[in-house]
């Protein structure tokens, strides 16, 4: 299958959008079965659509169930795309520690992604954790 | 200026300014007016005096950094790139007293560029991981 950048970013878009609606089911059939995902503080990778539906529901979706992304900047070169996001988010549940807070967060992202034959194999994203940390604790 | 040649030039910073500690480039590298939308709880200037800082802090509180860049890719005025960094937590970090403990830690950042110098960057780093690491925050 020949693909472009311009499919490989229509991959990614697709990917942020089926998150945001909540629909995870069809959100991991953006990734490759040997997809690796590379996440801020965590020291091992999470592997294929299930690991990253497992991810989501016991330590995402608990925590901020209306959480949501929104790329800003985007670029892709060969089988990359690299995304600056911001991501949205009120904590329904405990986070690290802290306990349900109602707040509302907004916090940067960046990411790279390898996309090949139209599925998502890697992605290496590192979110503002300082910044989710402030919010949910100050003000 | 070519995609070619933006690439190479924040493949300089690492190689130069990351890796070696010469400052005396980045006036070459950064945009007199350059800035960066990464969280900054040090109060950073705009402009190479604050990658100096930024830089000059971290090499200083981890005498041993080494950077090794995992990926760098680039369209138009966008370049794209991921590193890890090593080092050992030796010396004062930022008003952190050592810790003496080794830590590695990713990044991913997107730089724009005009002019051929990098002018804005929006980055994140795993600081929960380093800060982890280094035992100022509880792991798990």
């Amino acid at each position: 299958m020949t693909t472009t950048t311009e499919d490989n970013l229509a991959v990614v878009r697709r990917w942020a959008e089926l998150v945001n609606a909540g629909d995870i089911d069809a959100a991991v059939e953006c990734l490759a079965p040997d997809f690796s995902g590379y996440f801020t503080g965590m020291p091992e990778a999470v592997h294929g659509p299930e690991g990253f539906k497992q991810m989501y529901l016991g330590f995402i979706k608990p925590s901020f169930p209306d959480q949501r992304i929104t790329i800003e900047e985007e670029l892709a070169s060969g089988d990359r795309v690299a995304v600056q996001v911001s991501w949205t988010a009120t904590q329904q549940g405990p986070f690290l520690g802290i306990p349900p807070s109602g707040k509302g967060i907004v916090v940067a992202g960046t990411g790279i992604f390898r996309v090949v034959d139209g599925k998502i194999t890697d992605e290496w994203m590192q979110e503002d954790f300082l910044g989710i940390y402030q919010q949910l604790t100050q003000g | 200026v070519a995609d070619a040649d933006n690439q190479a030039v924040v493949r300089r910073y690492y190689d130069e300014v990351v890796s070696k500690g010469n400052y005396d480039v980045l006036g070459e590298l950064f945009a007199e007016d350059y800035h960066s939308h990464h969280n900054d709880p040090i109060g950073l200037p705009t402009g190479p005096e604050g990658v100096k800082q930024f830089i000059g802090g971290t090499r200083a509180g981890f005498p041993d950094l080494t950077i090794t860049v995992d990926d760098l890719f680039g369209e138009g005025d966008l370049v794209a790139s991921r590193w890890t960094l090593r080092g050992t937590h030796t010396e004062e970090w930022f008003g952190t007293p050592a810790t003496g403990k080794s830590a590695e830690w990713a990044g991913v950042v997107i730089s724009r560029l005009a002019d051929g110098k990098i002018a804005e960057e929006w980055f994140n780093f795993d600081q929960l991981r380093l800060l982890q690491q280094l035992g100022i925050i509880p792991s798990g």
